[in-house]
């Protein structure tokens, strides 16, 4: 791979100059401060007496020069003018094939020193000072992190940098680390992820969003969440969407290496337990074998089960971007690579709970389980970019993501109950559990994209893309034994209790078209801002489940375990023929069209418009015909209005309205009409779950004192049709089952407060986050005077909503020495992690803080050294029942990593 | 101002498309007509009677609709093939008698079949029927019981047999049970319960003789997140032999279980080499469990210190035969025979005779009509005046 990149990088830079008669003039006149283009401002051309504005890209053009020397004069109102020199026959750099003479302007802002621009001058769209931009100058109400904030935070995935964002709060694996966005207390579900501004798919095998712990910090060129939408971006986003933009090719040429190492600090106490995963065969031995093959106890492979423990796994990781413009910078190309293996354990210990008649919870059954996670992220990105001329560009990226995840997890789960009273702690049945899992997650995005301007204020803008996420998880292995602890604490002899074997594979593909037409006439005295455009995406999944009981070999007599080596089974269930409870194929068509008109009525740009989205959602089963909703074709339409206001007080200061509808889609498996057998009661799939509809009001007053600072200050409102929460279904209360429904309502509103500022060289970064959500939900009622179990409504708020979310990072950043610290803490207020099905119990998540720190420093112009120390405190993850019962604790241990990175430019 | 008119016209033409109505088309249950039943071979959806000195033979899951009576008359034997089961909606009536029982097998006697799955089925009864070779995987791969009911029924289960199912025997959810004068033999590989009483099921359960149950002979429980209505079982007269030795220690099989929320009279029962004697819970209902005159005896000491599992609350009771050999006409005491060589009918002057109650403490509820034979003053399912199991 990076052998074919270095061999193309050096055929491209081959490419010689070659000289011509007559000349064009062109280039960009960009704002110097932030080096953004600077559309509108009037370009004169001095010598020929002809004039031009620059278009949307801040391009200016003249064609027909003759050979001699030229001045431009640049102006644009809030810049000081510029005259520069041309001279086309000098210009031997700035000359290429077709006899055009390239010169970028740059104008610098009227309220701005001379040695604030040089400072400023090579400033991209990485910077602090160009999020600060964006967020100041978009339509929406967004908070933005560029890639220089990333690079010096400490984290090194999208999800854990996205807790440092105002509203945000993270969902996480049993490893600790950040998987899914929860958006001002609207849980994932609610919540869309885009890449560059495209939706991809999840390589979940249960849900459709995409896990960000898959998505390595360093591809990324920033992150931006959208909390209000705009017509133009899709609909089904109630929390918020969260766009990850990867990296672009950069006008000079890019060259940054790293490499680094570390620790997770658990691991010098409990060291590592690894299992043999070369021996995992990748089909079950049904898919494997010929139909009607009996499948036999040797189908199934020992090694995987056998753990040995591995004593020195430090964390190793390296990435690579190198990038740059050739031909005159009509073409760019960049490519990033990273790879990271880590290796991580954690402890984890939980209870299952029951109620009482009279409502009080008690604990059942306690587990203590241990994970030691090896986990391999690697990510691709490649971007190709032509600029055809002033007026067309079109690009080509193609992204890659792989975590692969090999777990090895040790359970003991004791009954609490049975053989067991109160205060005889310790004694009890208890199972041990050892499971092998080898899981793999990808996602490959192709995306094909267009701009072109048709005519002075017509502009085009087109996007293809083709995505697949898969996800693997071939025989995950578990082997059960289980003893009893008597009363007189008497240890009995340990029992195999069998294996099971499950086979899960499923994929996810879509197929996007988006086309954005723009039109940006001149009248009525004022400039108008038309836009409309569709979107079509077909996206498909196919998901396959396959399991397998293995039961001890000896029919006459319990078995005492002596090891996986000597365990004897025989096969009990051979697999399912085609029918189980995760195996089905799903489909979606959406088709959604929009028109939105934004002007300016002196400080106030309105923008006004509405979307509708068409959705039609399919999905077939192998379930017999005997069964109801076996298969289903569901479609709706939404017509989603959509009003943004933004007053500006003054240069520095705006207020924002945003007064919007949106809509979130139920996940496929929540319609498929599963079955999951339980002891107490079968978890079924809802056919007829409705999606949900949500109405948004927004309102944010901004205020950027300098460049890189602000202080932004929220409030939100929203209220929800149909949200989706697991309700008891009684309606044979002797088969009861657990599904999702829609029924109810809910409202969320809350408040959000960002700060940025900086004094000096040290800065500071704090939000909080107020919210407050509220939703009922019928929850189990034992009924004592009827005699029989009822279903009683309790008000909660939703599910991951925390009530406080703050940040605080304290920053040190010093240029001139190239020394960078930042010190991040994160507040995580208590918040229901479930909810239960029992009336007067939820589930809480206790507060969590979490302390990380990073510090890079450069050593001489090149290269720079860095360190990431990873949760501090150590604190665990508590969760606790509303009567305030301890039924989770997990410890994910600190983590340290360091290393080196070498920059050119 | 043309452009902008015809963006404008593009722009409600967009909406007028977009505009189209919301339809949904979820497929429902096909239940196609069930066929009299007129063949040997069936499958598929039947209704009818099942008649005297035939043998059928089942080649796919056979579905009895709601409004329909699957009746089978003495002297059948059913064979099924194809790992297939009886899905009953309707009412299932297995009625043999004493000298021409009925028979359900696999078509050669050693593969599994899928039992009846009677889960919302209106009334099920079974008399002198033999089951034999149960608890094959559903289509998810869970084992599945020899007999399912999930719902609140009359269910008749008198003078049967289960014989070598894999998993649960008899499990109910809910229903009014008469489980009398009934053998289960060598049930459960490797986990079971031979009676599973649960989710606010009552009845009576007695005269039943249970031989090398995986787990337990009989257990009774609540479910622990629908606490109503409460299971409230009589269990008397019971013989359990050379039980629960083949589920881990960590759940063990017991002669006797009372678990989770749950009310019952356990009286009269003898409990031979059963690896947990009689536990009943702390969590059981216990103000309304009653207990007693029960007989355990074991060859192995192991076994012996659990006639009552300690930590429980259940404790041996003065009226109880502790260590008691209740003088069976045969006992085989290895418990690795995977055949039955015993002969549980008592001998004369056994000490379980005479030792029983003959009356029992009102549980709140109303038995079935037909009335149930209530307890012996002998003990286990074979009282000497012949009034118990048949077998």
């Amino acid at each position: 791979m990076l052998k074919t990149f270095v061999f193309s990088l050096t055929s491209v830079l081959l490419v010689t100059a070659l000289h011509a008669q007559t000349f064009k003039i062109k280039g960009r006149v960009k704002d110097s401060e932030l080096n953004e283009p600077l559309p509108g401002a009037s370009v004169y051309l001095k010598e020929l007496h002809q004039q031009t504005i620059t278009d949307n890209e801040g391009e200016y053009r003249f064609e027909h020069v003759p050979a001699g020397d030229y001045s431009i004069l640049v102006n644009y109102t809030g810049f000081d003018s510029s005259t520069r020199l041309i001279n086309t026959s000098k210009a031997r750099k700035e000359e290429n094939e077709d006899g055009e003479v390239e010169m970028n302007i740059f104008l610098r802002p009227k309220n701005l020193t001379l040695t604030e621009v040089q400072i400023n001058r090579k400033r991209n769209n990485e910077t602090d000072e160009s999020s600060r931009y964006k967020e100041k100058n978009g339509d929406q109400i967004v908070n933005i992190v560029g890639a220089k904030a990333i690079e010096i935070s400490p984290d090194i995935t999208a999800a854990n940098i996205l807790q440092r964002v105002s509203g945000v709060s993270l969902e996480r694996s049993n490893q600790g680390d950040g998987r899914y966005a929860i958006v001002r207390g609207m849980d994932q579900r609610y919540n869309n992820t885009l890449i560059n501004g495209c939706k991809i798919p999840s390589p979940d095998p249960y849900n459709r969003y995409v896990p960000l712990d898959i998505i390595p910090s360093e591809l990324l060129q920033k992150i931006e969440v959208y909390k209000s939408l705009t017509p133009d971006m899709e609909g089904d986003a109630i929390g918020g969407t969260v766009n990850l933009e990867m990296k672009d090719a950069p006008d000079e040429l890019l060259l940054h290496a790293n490499a680094f190492s570390g620790y997770s600090a658990l691991l010098w106490k409990q060291p590592f337990q690894a299992f043999d995963r070369s021996i995992i065969h990748a089909q079950d031995p049904n898919e494997s074998n010929p139909k009607g093959y009996v499948t036999q106890p040797s189908d199934f492979p020992r090694k995987n089960l056998d753990f040995a423990p591995k004593t020195f796994t430090p964390y190793y990781s390296g990435g690579l971007i190198v990038g740059r413009r050739f031909i005159h910078n009509k073409l760019g190309i960049l490519l990033s690579g990273t790879y990271q293996n880590k290796y991580t354990t954690s402890n984890n210990q939980f209870f299952t709970v029951a109620p009482l008649l009279d409502g009080t919870p008690y604990l059942t059954e306690g587990f203590n389980r241990t994970y030691y996670d090896q986990t391999i992220r690697s990510g691709l990105n490649a971007k190709v970019d032509y600029q055809l001329n002033s007026k067309n560009n079109i690009s080509f990226t193609n992204i890659y993501l792989n975590l692969k995840d090999i777990q090895s997890r040790f359970t003991s789960d004791t009954s609490l109950t049975t053989f067991r009273t109160g205060n005889l702690y310790g004694t009890g049945q208890v199972f041990l559990r050892d499971r092998s899992e080898y899981n793999n997650q990808s996602i490959e995005s192709a995306i094909l994209n267009g701009k072109h301007q048709i005519t002075r204020n017509l502009f085009l803008n087109w996007t293809g893309l083709y995505s697949i996420a898969t996800n693997k998880t071939p025989d995950q292995a578990e082997v059960s034994r289980d003893f009893l602890i008597d009363s007189a604490y008497h240890h009995s002899a340990t029992y195999f209790d069998g294996l099971t074997r499950v086979w899960q594979h499923n994929n996810d593909k879509d197929y996007s078209g988006a086309l954005d037409l723009e039109y940006k006439p001149f009248l009525l005295g004022r400039t108008f801002d038309f836009k409309a455009g569709g979107l079509y995406r077909r996206k498909s999944r196919s998901n396959y489940l396959n399991d397998f009981e293995l039961r001890n070999a000896n029919q006459t007599m319990k078995s005492v375990y002596t090891g996986i080596e000597n365990a004897d089974w025989l096969v009990y269930s051979h697999g399912i023929g085609d029918y189980g409870t995760n195996n089905y194929d799903a489909s979606e068509t959406v088709s959604a069209y929009y028109a939105q008109i934004k002007t300016n009525f002196g400080p106030l740009q309105v923008l006004a418009g509405f979307r509708i989205e068409n959705t039609d959602d399919a999905y077939t089963t192998h379930a017999p015909a005997s069964q109801n909703a076996a298969n289903a074709n569901v479609s709706y339409m939404d017509f989603l209005p959509n009003l943004q206001l933004k007053y500006a007080i003054d240069k520095k200061q705006n207020l924002r309205l945003a007064l919007y509808k949106s809509l979130s889609r139920p996940s496929y498996f929540d319609l498929v009409p599963y079955d999951i057998k339980g002891d107490n009661y079968d978890q079924v799939g809802n056919p007829y779950l409705e999606h949900t509809q949500a109405a948004n009001a927004d309102l944010r007053y901004e205020w950027y004192p300098s460049n890189n600072e602000e202080i932004l200050a929220g409030v939100f409102y929203k209220q929800l049709q149909h949200p989706i929460e697991a309700t008891f279904d009684l309606k044979n209360i002797y088969a009861p089952t657990l599904t999702y429904t829609s029924d109810g309502t809910a409202t969320n509103y809350g408040f959000e407060l960002a700060v940025i500022k900086f004094i000096g060289h040290f800065g500071i970064n704090a939000n909080y986050t107020f919210t407050n959500s509220s939703l009922t939900t019928d929850k189990l009622f034992a009924d004592t005077a009827l005699g029989k179990e009822v279903l009683k409504s309790q008000n909660h708020p939703l599910q991951g909503q925390s009530k406080h979310i703050a940040n605080l990072s304290l920053l040190y950043l010093n240029k001139k020495i190239g020394l960078n610290i930042e010190i991040a803490y994160q507040f995580t207020g208590k918040r229901i992690s479930d909810v239960a099905p029992f009336y007067g119990t939820d589930y809480y998540q206790q507060d969590l803080s979490q302390l990380d720190f990073s510090a890079d420093k450069n050593i001489g112009k090149h290269f720079g050294a860095f360190v990431k120390l990873n949760n501090l405190l150590n604190a665990p993850y508590v969760v606790k029942l509303t009567n305030g019962l301890l039924v989770e604790k997990n410890y994910f241990g600190r983590s340290f990593l360091f290393g080196f990175s070498y920059k050119l430019n | 101002m043309k452009k902008l008119l015809l963006f404008l016209v593009a722009a409600s033409m967009v909406v007028a498309y977009s505009c189209k109505k919301t339809k949904n088309t979820i497929s429902t249950a096909v239940t196609p007509e069930s066929n009299p039943i007129n063949q040997d071979t069936l499958c598929g959806y039947i209704r009818g009677t099942m008649l005297s000195g035939k043998t059928y033979y089942i080649k796919c899951d056979i579905q009895v609709k709601n409004t329909d009576t699957l009746y089978i008359e003495n002297n059948v034997t059913v064979k099924v093939l194809n790992n297939s089961a009886f899905y009953i909606s309707g009412t299932l009536i297995s009625e043999g008698t004493q000298s021409s029982p009925i028979t359900f097998t696999s078509f050669d006697n050693s593969t599994h079949w899928g039992g009846f799955q009677c889960d919302t089925a209106n009334y099920v009864s079974f008399k002198w029927t033999h089951i034999n070779y149960t608890g094959g995987p559903d289509s998810s791969g869970s084992a599945r019981k020899s007999l399912y009911i999930a719902r609140n029924i009359p269910f008749v289960f008198h003078d049967s047999w289960l014989f070598e199912g894999q998993d649960d025997g008899l499990r109910c959810q809910g229903a009014q049970v008469s489980i009398l004068r009934s053998t289960f033999q060598h049930n459960g590989t490797t986990d079971g319960e031979a009676i599973n009483m649960k989710d606010g099921a009552t009845g009576d359960i007695a005269y039943n003789y249970i031989w090398s149950q995986a787990g337990s002979g009989i257990k009774l429980e609540t479910n622990a997140t629908i606490l109503l209505p409460q299971t409230r079982m009589n269990v008397y007269n019971n013989t359990v032999v050379n039980s629960g030795f083949r589920r881990g220690a960590g759940e063990p099989g017991r002669g006797v279980n009372v678990d989770l929320s749950t009310a019952a009279n356990v009286y009269n029962n003898i409990f031979v080499n059963v690896y947990r004697g009689l536990e009943i819970t702390q969590l059981a209902d216990t103000n309304n469990v009653h207990y007693g005159n029960n007989l355990f005896y074991a060859v192995d000491d192991s076994v012996k210190a659990n006639y009552y599992p300690a930590g429980n609350w259940g404790k041996q009771q003065p009226t109880d035969k502790i260590n008691v050999n209740p003088m069976l006409t045969g006992l085989d005491g290895n418990i690795m025979n995977t055949s039955d060589n015993n002969n549980p009918h008592l001998q004369s002057g056994s000490p379980a005779i005479g030792a029983g109650v003959t009356t029992l403490p009102n549980l709140g509820y109303i038995p079935l009509s037909g009335g149930d034979a209530g307890p012996s003053a002998d003990l286990g399912a074979y009282p000497s005046n012949g009034s118990g199991n048949l077998h």
